[in-house]
């Protein structure tokens, strides 16, 4: 018996119908192994096969046609990370990938489940008409089937980033970089999802909707509460085991941090306010003190608009008063915070450590998210500009009048008003001499374009150290920069015999569209596509996937005609009845 | 929360919808023969879309996001569509229809096949030999320097390419008649007015791109009314099959033209000479007309039921004359020789009682591709697999399988990448 289990075991079984068009299944020599009694029938995956008997109730079988979870669902939605929800009545549950029951079909609803493996339930909830779940109690759950967060708060809230809320789950964005949630006074926006977006590490919650937001408590990912509901009006996703908090009563705010470990609460602010309400419909604490989110061991508190500066984790000033702070962070590089005190810029680590002082840069430049190079263009006070790393080592020294934001380590330069390309060992890659450069912005450039001083573009290529192509009115470079959009100037079209092809227009084209003439030019500076109109976007990408389906070759005038006409397929009508113009045939 | 906000939240949902079956698309590409090079027929399909009939814009819309068949090159020219406003005469007879080959001839379409064989520019009258030693799996420079040599290497493989690929040019003229419902018609016409133009209509057939989310609801809006009208939507599809004649001569008219252009580009030499391209009529099919399942199709995208509807009795049609007309059988790999396994089924007309010969290609003495048949085999029963147009979405049987099961009836041994092509049983 148990041998010839196993064979069955090993051997694939296929769908077979008999002549009453019931289902079963036989192995690859076509015997029967499981008769065919069933009016739908899918193929087994995992040893199991979804089955039903009517059409209306489904189930899984196993390879010995054994039912392994009964055959009473109404629908059993596909499975993605190796679950699946299943539906009873109205109610829903949660199966495993072998057909094992996971969660009993008992909720109101079951979301899918995110990438974290989190996903959420409602109990007691009722549809509305226009398709929302009300009322009830939600809870989260896991890909085991368990309620991590239990099915008892009436309503949970997610701490955002830039997505919102959908039946249940809110997410306030306010301000995605300060990822703060809670309650009003704030701006909400909706934009609906189903699902969860976090890994739910904490989360929210209420259980009185008359107060909305405010008041929220604090959950941590195994449910426990770590701050009760009406504790603290407003409350922000913690970070670095500190949770920033608002207290309002009456007129008297407190602002702080509480930390989540020792309970230790960290009083910033106090005082009396007025409350203030703007058009829009939010409030905000005029002249107060704003906290924002631990990184690491410091955070920037805001006083009133225009005097920040950072804390230590007791509280500790830990720099003077700041007109900026930003930060940038990348996957290479750990945080740093940027902050300029109206008259110098230093450079701080999210530790709380002092890169760079005051006093010596009246600039640095740097993006929220850095440069692959971790160098930063630098200015002294009324001097030059050079490029220095974040110990503060000069790199470039300091002998341009300007110096922009690095590109994988080509950094644009200006001296007497005119451009040029240095490396980051001040080798020069293209002279400065030149009116304007365009480069593209998200990808090591094969190809860089300057403008030189008759106003034309040229593209020059960094591996080769020379200018080729043609030159061009205007240039605009296209997302990575393989491409490149280049307007012809009308010596340009003059020079070229194919004139005539400003006088084709397929019939989409607009009259008053009609007359410019661009060209696709690749990294190398050949032209891959001319156009008779001018390329807007989404144009452009339908004519760059063309170009990359003829291999990268450059598209000739027919096959450009080709992609302009079958873009246009849709809206351009022709009569069986009478000849076709040759402008709409592409050959 | 306000009617704005719901709105929102459906276009969302539709817009990830159409995202995830983009994705979709692309990963079930991965599994057609498109991965297994060989030789394929060259198609070119056109439509006659009758503007005074119901749904017009929908039938134009689904039949342009319509692919062409995996077993056939694109062939496609800029015309797809060719409007009319009345009924085409003689469309259900059983024999070649004057006013097609009128048009075909008129338009000079058999011309325009030929120039995008040879990539030919509208403005210089340039031509290559990329797409034929593309389709031909041939190195283009290979070809270049043979024919610059006069071998007989090069001139075996250009004969063989005319023999074998342009001579397997072929049109298609699908005739296509929604089955009027009457009082259902009328419905249609009034939920339509909600859903927008026929741009945003193309935008749910055509999955490959991003939809606005401002489209989308806006087509929402009229969904649910629409599920209803669409449930039982048919069409009849006369087929017309027309293939290039590509001989000696015509080749040989063609080649002086491309001389003369290289010396001195120019269009006109070709232009001059389009009449000598012709189209020869093969013959004709009709689809049964039968009603489409509306399973599988989501009921906030009930716009798909036309493009299911027209695809299948497209795929039937192609099918049949695949079936009727030698000519224009098509060859499929065998993906696997253990057990025989290709990427054919229901959709190419393959029933348990199809017989197909197995081809084993072979270079003759002359450098030219022969395919010599090395055995038959058959469908193993039960085994076909459903390839239908959304045969998995309505959850038809077999239509998981990813391939037929062959087993062999005579000859062998056979090989992976050997062809398939159905014979008469």
């Amino acid at each position: 018996m148990m041998t010839m289990c196993l064979g069955l075991m090993g051997q694939t079984l296929h769908r077979t119908t008999n002549e009453k068009g019931r289902i079963g299944y036989a192995d690859e020599d076509g015997n029967i192994i499981i008769k065919c009694k069933y009016m739908v029938a899918e193929e087994f995956a995992n040893g199991v096969a979804c089955v039903s008997d009517d059409g209306e109730h489904y189930g899984y079988i196993n390879e010995r046609g054994k039912e392994v979870l009964d055959i009473k669902y109404d629908e059993i939605r596909p499975f993605r990370y190796g679950v699946a929800r299943v539906r009873r009545n109205d109610k829903w549950g949660l199966i495993d990938d072998h057909a094992n029951l996971l969660l009993k079909a008992d909720y109101e609803f079951l979301s899918e489940f995110n990438c974290y493996g989190k996903a959420w339930v409602n109990k007691g909830g009722k549809f509305d008409k226009e398709g929302f779940i009300k009322d009830g109690e939600y809870g989260i759950i896991d890909l085991q089937g368990t309620l991590v967060i239990p099915c008892k708060y009436k309503r949970l809230m997610e701490f955002g980033s830039r997505h919102y809320d959908w039946k249940g789950l809110e997410y306030d964005d306010y301000n995605d970089q300060l990822d703060r949630i809670g309650p009003a006074p704030s701006y909400f926006e909706w934009v609906p999802t189903d699902t969860l977006l976090s890994d739910c590490e904490y989360v929210a919650f209420t259980n009185d909707l008359k107060r909305k937001n405010n008041g929220a408590g604090l959950l941590d990912k195994q449910g426990n509460i770590l701050v009760k509901e009406e504790e603290y009006d407003r409350i922000y996703k913690p970070a670095a085991g500190m949770m920033a908090f608002y207290q309002l009563k009456g007129s008297k705010v407190q602002t702080g941090y509480l930390e989540l470990g020792t309970k230790r609460k960290l009083v910033i602010s106090q005082g009396k306010v007025k409350l203030k309400k703007r058009q829009g419909g939010w409030m905000q604490f005029p002249d107060s003190v704003f906290v924002e989110v631990f990184r690491d061991n410091i955070a920037l508190v805001h006083k009133g608009n225009s005097v920040r500066y950072f804390i230590d984790r007791d509280g500790n000033r830990m720099s003077p008063d700041l007109r900026y702070a930003g930060f940038g962070v990348d996957e290479q590089h750990p945080g740093v915070w940027l902050c300029h005190d109206g008259n110098t810029y230093a450079m701080y680590s999210f530790g709380g450590d002092q890169l760079i002082p005051f006093g010596k840069y009246s600039h640095i430049d740097f993006f929220d998210r850095m440069d692959a190079t971790d160098l930063f263009p630098a200015k002294y006070p009324k001097g030059k500009y050079g490029v220095i790393d974040r110990k503060g080592n000069t790199i470039i020294p300091f002998e341009y009048d300007t110096i922009y934001r690095s590109r994988y380590g080509i950094f644009p330069v200006k001296v007497g008003g005119k451009f040029g390309f240095v490396n980051s060992r001040n080798e020069t890659v293209i002279p400065v001499r030149y009116e304007g450069l365009a480069y593209n912005r998200s990808s090591q450039p094969r190809s860089l374009w300057v403008k030189d001083d008759e106003k034309m573009w040229h593209c020059y290529d960094v591996a080769s150290q020379r200018f080729v192509g043609d030159s061009y009115l205007d240039v605009y470079v296209q997302g990575d920069g393989k491409y490149t959009v280049a307007v012809l100037s009308s010596q340009g079209l003059q020079d070229r015999r194919e004139k005539s092809i400003v006088e084709y227009y397929p019939s989409s084209v607009p009259k008053n569209q009609r007359g410019l003439y661009c060209v696709l030019v690749n990294e190398a500076g050949e032209e891959v596509f001319s156009s008779p109109f001018p390329l807007e976007q989404p144009i452009i990408d339908h004519v760059i996937r063309a170009v990359e389906q003829n291999g990268g070759r450059p598209v000739t005038y027919g096959q450009a005609k080709s992609i302009i006409l079958r873009i246009g397929a849709l809206i351009r009508h022709h009569n069986f009845g009478a000849r076709i113009s040759e402008n709409d045939w592409d050959y | 929360m306000s009617i704005k906000n719901h709105k929102n939240i459906a276009r969302f949902a539709l817009t990830v919808v159409l995202s995830l079956m983009s994705v979709g698309a692309i990963v079930a590409q991965d599994f057609t023969s498109d991965d297994i090079k060989y030789r394929r027929s060259s198609l070119y399909s056109l439509l006659i879309n009758h503007t005074e009939q119901s749904f017009a814009d929908e039938i134009r819309a689904a039949y342009l996001s319509v692919p062409v068949p995996d077993k056939f090159n694109d062939h496609n020219l800029s015309v797809r569509v060719i409007d009319m406003d009345e009924k085409l005469a003689g469309a259900r007879k059983n024999r070649e229809n004057q006013e097609i080959t009128d048009f075909l001839e008129t338009n000079q379409v058999a011309s325009r096949l030929v120039a995008r064989w040879f990539n030919r520019d509208f403005l210089t009258g340039a031509c290559d030999i990329n797409l034929v030693s593309e389709r031909g799996l041939y190195n283009a420079s290979e070809i270049d320097k043979a024919i610059a040599r006069k071998s007989a290497r090069g001139t075996a493989m250009l004969a063989d390419a005319g023999e074998d690929l342009i001579g397997n040019t072929f049109v298609v003229v699908n005739d296509i008649r929604y089955l009027d419902k009457g009082e259902r018609s009328g419905a249609w016409g009034t939920a339509l007015k909600f859903g927008g133009t026929i741009w945003q209509i193309a935008k749910v057939f055509d999955t490959s791109s991003s939809s606005s989310s401002s489209d989308i609801g806006d087509l929402l809006v009229a969904a649910g009314e629409m599920v209803e009208t669409i449930k039982g939507f048919k069409v009849r599809i006369n087929t017309f099959l027309y293939q290039l004649v590509w001989d000696d001569d015509v080749a040989a008219t063609f080649y002086d033209t491309w001389q003369i252009a290289d010396q001195n580009p120019s269009p006109e030499p070709f232009n001059q000479i389009r009449g000598n391209f012709h189209l020869k009529y093969v013959g004709k099919v009709e689809s049964k007309g039968s009603t489409t399942s509306f399973l599988g199709i989501r009921e906030d995208q009930p716009l798909m039921m036309i493009r299911k509807a027209c695809q299948r009795a497209l795929d039937e049609n192609i099918a049949d004359l695949q079936h009727d007309f030698e000519a224009f059988r098509t060859k499929s790999p065998l993906i696997s020789d253990h057990p025989l396994r290709a990427y054919v089924g229901l959709k190419e007309g393959v029933s348990e009682s199809s017989r197909f010969e197995v081809l084993e290609a072979e270079e003759d003495k002359n450098g030219r591709i022969v395919y010599k048949r090395v055995g038959i085999i058959k469908p193993k029963k039960g085994l076909v697999w459903d390839n239908r147009y959304m045969a998995e979405e309505e959850h038809a049987e077999n239509a998981t399988l990813g391939f037929t099961t062959f087993e062999k009836v005579k000859g062998g041994p056979f090989h992976k990448g050997m062809l398939i092509r159905e014979i008469d049983k």
